[in-house]
């Protein structure tokens, strides 16, 4: 993978090379690296001209210099060094894990970190690859100082949620903008099923060679209108010119769900059904249904004990195999990649399979034009459960009693339970997904001028989905004989581009670089759906098998923006660094008179070790210091949500029309402004340590603003209220030990942060969502709810703490047995305030141990499921083990109320099922061998590595539900996913795998 | 060169032009409202989806009828009529009278009622629209039928009852004189008083009565609006009016009983007796009754509101009525089979209310108005083939009326209005009753409600 990323910035180093003014005589030699392996790509210039040139595949260079001239050789993450030419001379090389050196990709160009006054986190290729997780995202985890990144549970095509810097936003898109080769990626969720998926889960990590996550504003801004939540930037990899690199990797592994919970057995729940009737006077009712649930067994010696739980999980397994060939001469490079992807989920019934594709080609047509196209394909195909709010979903089977049997004698589920049978659903239904991606981009490059070029760049994205739902005869709640759903969606997205970029020194001490352009970006998204009913019988799976056809849906919507942008880096002398960029969106989504924003972003930086006198400090080695301002926009507001609209809405097969959606004429983006402060310091050449601070107010809030239901709307859009999130970043990068035989490098990184509302619509009003609510001056989107404040001694009644307000404006925090005298009051953060990732790398000869902890503190999360699951019996439900804590006699000190049937004794909305989920994951682990490279010479292979790798291996929490990363993922009647809420969620998978990878 | 930069130059400007027309951009599936509601025929579908409104399944698709015997019924395994089995937590809460102003079904219920107000408002206010007098006419009386109707479901559920012979101040519901059109404005409001909405159930009701036709095709018509009459002068203990309107009805509608009783039901279009029915097609409205009524051959979810002995009991031999059921071979669970068509109408007012009402209004008046209360009720009996009766009371009537119109959504209306407690003892023994207007039989405001309208009060015992 190394040998890509230098070829990668070989090519981009080609790209800008000028050419060179001939010289007296003749240098040739070699660059290695301390082991003597050659590098190619390594830019040599000879010091104090523009005479410069690379190595080739094998390490050699030539260069038009005379012997005695000063050479310097540089080369990304290794030291540049400074030597006197000599002809057949070596150049060895040390590598240097600095970060410094790294080209970031900025949007529109690339530029050095050392030059950067940006804010930009980064991964690469060797960081991600071979984990065993079926998305990118999820790669990513915990090592990204500010980013969050949370999979909503443990389907194998979960939604995934990205949060930069906090939310920049309560009722708008909050997820970043993802941008693969200059491509605005369509990341629409297009589930039906109520649950989310993930359209990224299209890619696939052996095909990317970075990633770079723009998070101030000074980065940003050349994003505008969409840039506020962040922009991702995906970068795939690309040929190097040199013999061709083959490589293969193939794994296999094995998944568990991280943490089960615990429930009560059949023994267990009889007897404390019995009790819950015989305190309520009711044992008659309890056990007139226990009788029906157990079927005629003797439910009272707990002739069936069914594990309900163990029927939702099952053991999964990952397959990986991909392969990638690379190369190319000095006209022409290329990439080719292939990736297959086979996720067996913990959940039953659950699994992806996917199959990935990449060719990138350029082509130097003639010195001054070169072309080329990226292009990439993917298929994959998903089997779904329904949404956790389902009762055929199989996560809500741990509420069934365990005394119903899951099947009969015959082998058929089981059809007299409390709920319906999730066997039912598997046996007699199937949910299957199919997305296609096509993602290509065909670019020119033209050198009009010394240092100006002219890109062109037109890139088409198309997502294609469909989904196929089949019910069969026997499937829960039919009536119908069978019933098949099927949707299909285009999504369509193409993006024209063009800009100038201009390079130029002067004076050798002033480097300026410009760029100026403009971008059209036009979407399209066609669906439809068809559903029939009554089958033949339950072979037939397609629309054409049913009788009739029932019901159809199309429809169709689009959006475009109009920009230009333009940016400007000038530095003097390497010291002291200016940045300035503006872009002008347009965008058909805004209102008439609102239908246009300007976006500048400014950034400056000092680096204070260029300074005469740091400049030989050997301790204090590097020293930055940087900040930055811009405005930034988020234009994820809906396609039309301005508008005050109708919908059709038929009667008894006659036209209709509903009132739809309450318009609002001066709806636009919402305005982030964003501060950045920021150090950069290396000590020793060994230990970087950069710190930020961000402060990013977001004006303009777009709400969702809940009107008075007796209006007849329920909502309405607004641009009103503030936001503001700000913390702290700090990533330290060290290298420990560093000997011939063993590295041990260690980066961690901790953000802090914290999204307070500061302004609300209509004079300040607080906005309640279920258990959440928005108010000035608390966490956004906190949780709301009654205290709990547990179990009377004396009788086992649940007490809420009353939180009234007393004529002297405090709280009464007396307690009430009556929950309606009890008042709901901010209870919790359903966002973490402390997020930290410790990455470790040791290599020793041929091992290489990795390992990453990820850690998050100070959010909770409110099971909404327990007010069925943690009752103390109030129904049939099965209940979690603690319910057995429950108050039986005066005295007793539980938190658990006296079990009651029907009773409702605390089973209402409180903190009772409110749970802090802080923890500390081991997010992955990765062991791996290399064979000595003679051996691995007499098999015909360049390398051959083994290796043992983990995904969640270990997680430490107090929290008590199945997982923190376990939420809900159905989209509940508001649309929107509620945030941190567990209701039958599953938790992710703890998987470890095997895998090898070889190099030809 | 030069060439080379001003023809990029060139194609640059042109392009952006062209690009910037690119941002006027409609919706394809939705209209701006000001279109809709500047042509007769927008106003018109308005018009028709305000009845799609209704026929939603947490409206008059059913849920507004089940509300009315899941709170009616004892819920106390040896007393019940029917006993509640389903899963669904909001609806148990009726079932056990301790509802929650969390509860997102009262909640739908709420939001939906009001959006059919407000539809029925913009119908009104724009019906100028519409160029053809009798039209407008016509179009007026639907949308104020379908007004009363919501706000009569409204104040009987969300307020404390309406109580004859006195001033009836108690808080009802919040009334929308106007159509909203600027949903930017503060739209807080307090509930107006029971007596109020009342007023404007009855009034809106008269204007319908004048203003439609007597024959609508499945829309209200004038009788429609006469029957609804009937039914709010009932429970206003207003047995004059509520005796003179079910008089008209049976007098002058056309309606006939079926022959049969269970020819009543389970129709896709209107038959003789449907008064007004809310049409429901495979791809239009949702019945809710067969969800929670029928077995899931029959496209419910198997019988969540299943018929006990005590129902059974009420019935005399013979009476079709009382064997008007079936028993769920899946989960032995005993059924009605008033709702076993997925597809089927919702009835909303049968022809056999009326006689129902006329009767209970003749017998307390002591008049003979149209029949005696006796010839009636033996002309509901006897189609059910029970035995005729040969003297009636008052509680005779009230117990025709469950035994006729039983799971179609009376109970709870008819225990309020004739001031009946419901006892939810365990045991049957009267040491728990729930008065006819206990704080446990009115349903909480919406909490979301609550959060958003500043002005407006809860109903006592409920929190917020």
């Amino acid at each position: 993978m190394k040998i890509n990323l230098k070829h990668f910035l070989w090519l981009l180093l080609v790209l800008s090379v000028q050419i060179a003014v001939a010289q007296g005589g003749t240098i040739s030699g070699t660059v290695t690296d301390n082991k003597g392996v050659p590098i190619p790509g390594v830019n040599i210039v000879l010091k104090g001209t523009s005479v410069s040139t690379q190595t080739d595949f094998d390490g050699n260079f030539k260069i038009q210099a005379n012997t005695g001239d000063v050479l310097v050789a540089s080369y990304v993450s290794f030291a540049t060094v400074e030597v006197k030419a000599s002809n057949a001379m070596t150049i060895k090389m040390v590598e240097t894990q600095n970060e410094l050196e790294a080209v970031m990709v900025v949007g529109y160009g690339t530029q050095s970190k050392k030059n950067l006054t940006d804010n930009i986190a980064r991964v690469t290729a060797k960081d991600i690859q071979q984990i065993p997780v079926s998305n990118v995202q999820n790669a990513l985890v915990g090592k990204l100082a500010g980013v969050q990144i949370t999979q909503t549970n443990g389907k194998v095509e979960g939604g995934i949620n990205i949060r930069v810097r906090g939310a920049a936003s309560i009722s708008a898109g909050t997820q970043p903008l993802y941008v693969l080769d200059g491509i605005p990626l369509i990341n629409d969720n297009e589930s039906s099923n109520g649950a989310p998926t993930n359209p990224l889960l299209t890619l696939s990590t052996n095909e990317i060679e970075s990633i770079d996550v723009l998070k101030d504003a000074s980065s940003a801004a050349i994003y505008g209108a969409r840039g506020a939540n962040g922009v991702v930037l995906i970068t795939t990899k690309k040929g190097k010119e040199g013999k061709g690199n083959f490589s293969l990797n193939f794994s296999q592994g094995v998944s568990e769900p991280t943490h089960k919970r615990k429930w009560l057995n059949a023994k267990q729940y009889v007897e404390l059904l019995q009790e819950a009737g015989r305190n309520v006077d009711d044992l008659e009712s309890v056990e007139d249904e226990l009788e029906y649930l157990s079927q005629g067994t003797d439910w009272r010696n707990g002739e069936v004990d069914t594990d309900w739980q163990d029927i939702a999980f099952r053991t999964g397994y990952t397959t990986d195999a991909d392969f990638s060939a690379s190369g190319g001469d000095d006209k022409t490079k290329y990439f080719f990649s292939g990736a297959y992807n086979n996720t067996t989920g913990i959940i039953d019934s659950n699994d992806l399979e996917r199959i990935t594709a990449r060719s990138n080609l350029s082509h130097k047509v003639t010195d001054r034009f070169t072309a080329g196209i990226n292009f990439g394909f993917s298929r994959s195909v998903i089997h779904r459960v329904q949404d956790d709010n389902s009762f055929s979903t199989p996560l809500q089977s741990v509420a069934q009693a365990p005394i119903s049997q899951a099947r009969l004698e015959d082998g058929t589920p089981n059809p007299n339970t409390e709920y319906v049978n999730y066997l039912l659903a598997k046996d007699n239904t199937s949910w299957k997904t199919i997305m296609r991606r096509l993602t290509g981009k065909i670019f020119g490059e033209l050198k009009l001028a010394k240092g100006l070029k002219f890109n062109s760049d037109f890139s088409y994205d198309l997502l294609m989905q469909t989904e196929d739902y089949w019910q069969g005869k026997n499937a829960p709640f039919m009536a119908t004989d069978g019933a098949v759903f099927a949707t299909s969606v285009n999504t369509e997205n193409y993006v024209f581009s063009n800009y100038f970029t201009y390079d130029h020194t002067f004076a050798e001490k002033h480097v300026l670089n410009a760029v100026a352009g403009m971008e059209f970006n036009k979407y399209n998204r066609r669906y439809q759906d068809v559903n029939s009913i009554y089958f033949p019988n339950d072979d037939f799976h397609t629309i054409d098998g049913g009788a009739e056809v029932n019901e159809g849906h199309g429809n169709e919507t689009d959006y475009a923006f109009v920009s230009q942008f333009g940016r400007l880096n000038y530095s003097y002398a390497g010291k002291y660094l200016f940045k300035a960029s503006v872009r002008r969106d347009g965008s058909s989504r805004f209102g008439k008179n609102e239908r246009f924003g300007i976006f500048p972003a400014f950034s400056a930086g000092w680096v204070i070790s260029q300074e005469e006198f740091l400049k030989d400090n050997n301790i204090l080695s590097y020293l930055k210091v940087k900040a930055s301002w811009g405005k930034l926009g988020n234009a994820e507001i809906g396609n039309f949500a301005s508008r005050q609209l109708y919908r059709p809405n038929p009667y008894n097969l006659k036209s209709g029309l509903t009132f739809d959606q309450a318009g609002n004429d001066n709806l636009t983006w919402e305005k982030s402004t964003q501060t950045d402060l920021g150090v950069e310091v290396g000590f020793l050449n060994k230990i970087t340590f950069e710190a930020d601070y961000y402060q990013k107010d977001t004006d303009g809030l777009l709400f969702q603003v809940p009107l008075p239901l007796s209006s007849g709307a329920t909502y309405i859009n607004k641009n009103i209220g503030k936001i503001r999130s700000s913390g702290f970043e700090f990533t330290l990068n060290t290298k420990n030990i560093e000997t011939e035989n063993f590295k041990w490098n260690t980066s961690f990184n901790l953000t802090t942060n914290e999204s307070v509302v500061k302004s609300l619509p209509n004079n300040n009003t607080d906005i309640i969502l279920d258990f959440g609510i928005n108010r000035v001056g608390e966490n956004i989107s906190s949780f709301y709810l009654v205290e709990y404040a547990g179990v009377d001694p004396a009788n086992g009644d649940a007490l809420f703490v009353k939180n009234t307000v007393n004529a002297d404006g405090s709280l009464d925090k007396s307690t009430t047995n009556d929950y309606s005298e009890a008042k709901r009051i901010i209870s919790g953060n359903p966002f973490p305030t402390l997020m930290s990732g410790l990455t470790n790398t040791m290599t020793y000869k041929g091992f290489d141990f990795t390992f990453t902890f990820q850690g998050e503190w100070g959010a909770s999360i409110y099971n909404s499921a327990g007010q069925y699951m943690s009752t103390a019996a109030d129904y049939f439900d099965n209940q979690t083990a603690d319910q057995l804590n429950r108050w039986q006699n005066p005295g007793d000190i539980t938190d658990v109320p006296q079990a009651r049937f029907g009773a409702s004794n605390g089973t209402q909305a409180s903190t009772r099922y409110l749970d802090k989920s802080d923890f500390i994951r081991l997010r992955n682990l990765t062991f791996g061998y290399s064979l000595p490279s003679q051996a691995v010479k007499k098999m015909q292979l360049s390398s051959l590595r083994v290796y043992f790798t983990a995904v969640n291996l270990l997680t430490f929490t107090n929290y008590e539900g199945y997982d923190p990363e376990a939420r809900r993922d159905d989209s509940r009647a508001s649309g929107a996913a509620v945030i941190g809420e567990d209701f039958y969620s599953a938790p992710p998978a703890k998987t470890i795998a095997i895998g090898v990878n070889i190099n030809f | 060169m030069k060439a080379n930069k001003l023809i990029l130059l060139i194609i640059f400007t042109v392009f952006f032009a062209s690009c910037e027309n690119e941002l006027d951009l409609d919706p394809k599936q939705r209209e701006d409202a000001t279109v809709t509601l500047s042509t007769e025929g927008g106003v018109t579908n308005v018009l028709t989806g305000t009845y799609a409104l209704a026929a939603n399944g947490n409206a008059y698709g059913g849920r507004v009828l089940l509300y009315a015997d899941l709170l009616g019924v004892t819920g106390s395994l040896s007393t019940t009529d029917l006993r509640w089995r389903g899963s669904f937590g909001e609806l148990r809460q009726m079932y056990n009278k301790l509802m929650l102003s969390d509860n997102v079904i009262i909640e739908g219920t709420y939001s939906r009622l009001y959006s059919i107000i407000n539809a029925s408002n913009t119908v009104i206010e724009n019906i100028d629209k519409v160029k053809d007098p009798d039209k407008q006419k016509v179009m007026i009386g639907e949308a104020n039928f379908l007004r009363s109707l919501a706000y009569f479901d409204l104040v009987r559920f969300f307020a404390k009852p309406y109580v004859s012979g006195q001033a009836n101040t108690q808080l009802g519901v919040v009334i929308r004189p106007n159509a909203i059109y600027d949903f930017g404005a503060d739209l807080s409001k307090e509930r107006s008083t029971v007596d109020e909405v009342y007023k404007v159930i009855i009034d809106g009701l008269n204007l319908a009565y004048t203003n439609l036709p007597e024959e609508n095709s499945f829309y209200a018509d004038k009788y429609s609006a006469k029957a609804l009459l009937a039914r709010v002068y009932l429970q206003q203990g207003n047995y004059t009016a509520a005796r003179d309107a079910a008089n008209d009805v049976i007098e002058n509608s056309g309606h006939s009983l079926s022959a049969k009783y269970a020819d009543a039901f389970n129709h896709d279009t209107d038959k003789a007796e449907d008064v007004f029915a809310i049409q429901i097609t495979k791809q239009t409205g949702l019945n809710d009754m067969v969800t929670f009524y029928a077995s899931e051959g029959n496209g419910g979810r198997g019988g969540d509101f299943t018929i006990r002995d005590a129902y059974l009991e009420k019935f005399s031999d013979p009476d079709d009525r009382a064997v008007f059921n079936y028993v769920n071979e899946d989960n032995g669970r005993l059924l009605t089979s008033k709702f076993t068509d997925q597809f089927g109408d919702v009835p909303l007012i049968r022809l056999a209310e009326m006689y129902l009402i006329r009767a209970e209004a003749n017998l307390r008046l002591g008049t003979a108005t149209g029949d005696t209360p006796l010839n009636d009720i033996n002309l509901i009996r006897t189609r059910a083939n029970a035995d005729e009766l040969l003297t009636l009371t008052v509680d005779d009537i009230l117990l025709e009326r469950q035994l006729e119109l039983g799971m179609e959504g009376f109970l709870i209306h008819d225990i309020r209005r004739t001031k009946q407690s419901i006892d939810i003892s365990a045991d049957g023994d009267g040491s728990d009753l729930l008065l006819y207007d206990s704080n446990r039989l009115v349903f909480p405001i919406p909490l979301k409600e609550m959060d958003a309208n500043k002005k407006i009060t809860q109903n006592p015992g409920y929190g917020s």
